[in-house]
């Protein structure tokens, strides 16, 4: 499984550069492979096509990449005709909108090569996907982005095996980054470990956030949140040590205060006595034009904390 | 993925937590603590899932869960009806596409496939409208809501830490 694992590994380098570039011109990526050494990918220029459709897309592919075939794989053709020993396919893929995937296949392309089907060890196949991100054409004909992925040596070619492995390749990349986002995973090689932990992190975020909602109902007892206070209080805190009086109220909601509360709170909550109340009743006023009754609040607060306490 | 566009996602998600809460405060008074709790949790959780696109699909399921055990807030009465359909069609093509399970004789393979469906399926039950995704976009979506969940636990720390200092300055 881990061999596995690392040849679907340094087979997905190429993916995150096909799949992100979805938008702007289509871009095709050859991938073959070094058969000697096999470890140094050989990663063929992206040709970029126009957004036609798909005949025009296999016309060019037909004709241009001619070239670059016979000198990139000319050393592991061992001069044969470029295309000699390859079985082509044409798959495609369409994404629908719920992100399933369905492969037909459409095997007239087979055009040069006739019927000639090496199956010994030089065989390599190429698998056209298509992927329909309606979302994200800005155009009246959808965007086709096609991924060629050639079989390594000794593998299968059936289209499904490859549609397959693609797919397992896409997961497992998105499992990488699954590993950065979960704390203390880096060193975790197999899904099924990998899995138990991002398990027990969703478990453990649900959890604290319904801690958190309990604690909020505990302080804040009759869901009267005085945002303007807090808010404006975070604000005071953050730019405490830069200017007292003065304090630009044009920023309502910075949301660089929220961080920066948490590091100076223990810090500065010695100092928000001090802080004259008229200040803050000004910066209301000019904020949201209402007459705020700091009183009235504050003893709103000091009553119902009173009473929430009796409560638990 | 996200990295970019954390900070407004924040700003955003407390802006309808806060527009949420404030309506629910204003329709029922006196509430009890478990109410409140539950106000709390259900607005902060229906906030963050409509800050995501609608191709998020743990967002629309979880606004569609919302919805039809009518605990929804008002802000969340738009989206209602076409995130109930569309977790209908979800639920319908996926029944369509599901494989059967064979039970095969005890190998090593088998039990790792076991494991891992065991595995998948405990992901599933977690996320919410999890059921009906396929693994890939599972993933996807699991790498999704955690940053959301993230982001919401940071948003709630906060407010927690800010409101108990109004209390409390000393």
């Amino acid at each position: 499984m881990v061999s596995h694992h690392n040849n679907e590994f340094s087979n997905s380098l190429l993916y995150p550069l096909v799949l992100e570039n979805q938008q702007g011109p289509q871009i095709v990526q050859h991938m073959s492979r070094d058969m000697v050494s096999n470890s140094n990918p050989k990663v063929q220029v992206p040709m970029s096509y126009g957004s036609g459709s798909f005949s025009e897309m296999v016309g060019s592919f037909l004709q241009s990449p001619n070239n670059e075939h016979s000198q990139g794989e000319g050393e592991e053709d061992s001069g044969s005709a470029p295309f000699g020993n390859r079985r082509r396919k044409r798959g495609h893929e369409y994404k629908n909108d719920e992100g399933g995937v369905s492969v037909t296949k459409d095997c007239s392309g087979k055009s040069s090569d006739g019927g000639r089907k090496d199956q010994d060890d030089q065989k390599k196949s190429k698998v056209e996907e298509n992927q329909d991100k309606s979302t994200q054409s800005g155009e009246a004909a959808p965007k086709e982005n096609f991924i060629h992925v050639r079989a390594r040596r000794g593998q299968a070619t059936n289209s499904h095996s490859l549609a397959e492995r693609v797919r397992r390749e896409k997961i497992s990349e998105r499992m990488r980054l699954l590993q950065e986002l979960v704390p203390g995973c880096s060193k975790i090689t197999g899904k099924a470990v990998m899995l138990d932990e991002i398990i027990n992190y969703v478990q453990s975020l649900q959890q604290q956030v319904e801690f958190l909602s309990m604690k909020l109902a505990t302080v804040n007892p009759e869901l009267n949140l005085d945002l303007e206070r807090i808010l404006s209080k975070d604000i005071l805190q953050s730019r405490m040590g830069g200017y007292g009086g003065g304090i630009s109220c044009s920023q309502a909601f910075p949301s660089s205060s929220f961080q920066g509360t948490l590091v100076p709170m223990p810090t500065i909550s010695n100092q928000l006595p001090p802080l004259p109340q008229s200040v803050l009743e000004h910066e209301f006023q000019n904020l949201y034009g209402m007459s705020y009754d700091s009183s009235t609040a504050l003893g709103n607060m000091g009553h119902n904390n009173g009473g929430s306490k009796s409560e638990l | 993925m996200r990295n970019q566009e954390g900070s407004s996602v924040k700003e955003e998600f407390l802006r309808k937590w806060i527009r949420g809460l404030r309506r629910y405060s204003c329709e029922k008074k006196n509430m009890s603590f478990l109410e409140r709790k539950k106000a709390i949790k259900l607005s902060a959780d229906l906030a963050m899932a409509s800050t995501r696109d609608k191709t998020i699909r743990w967002s629309q399921a979880l606004i569609a869960n919302a919805a039809s055990e009518n605990v929804c807030i008002g802000s969340s009465s738009a989206p209602k009806k076409s995130s109930r359909k569309k977790k209908m069609m979800l639920m319908r093509r996926s029944r369509a596409r599901v494989k059967s399970v064979k039970k095969e004789m005890s190998s090593a393979r088998c039990i790792a496939k076991r494991l891992m469906e065991k595995r998948t399926r405990k992901l599933k039950n977690l996320l919410p409208g999890g059921e009906s995704m396929e693994d890939g976009c599972l993933v996807e979506e699991t790498l999704d809501y955690i940053q959301s969940l993230r982001d919401q636990i940071e948003v709630m720390r906060s407010l927690l830490t800010a409101s108990q200092l109004i209390i409390n300055p000393s």
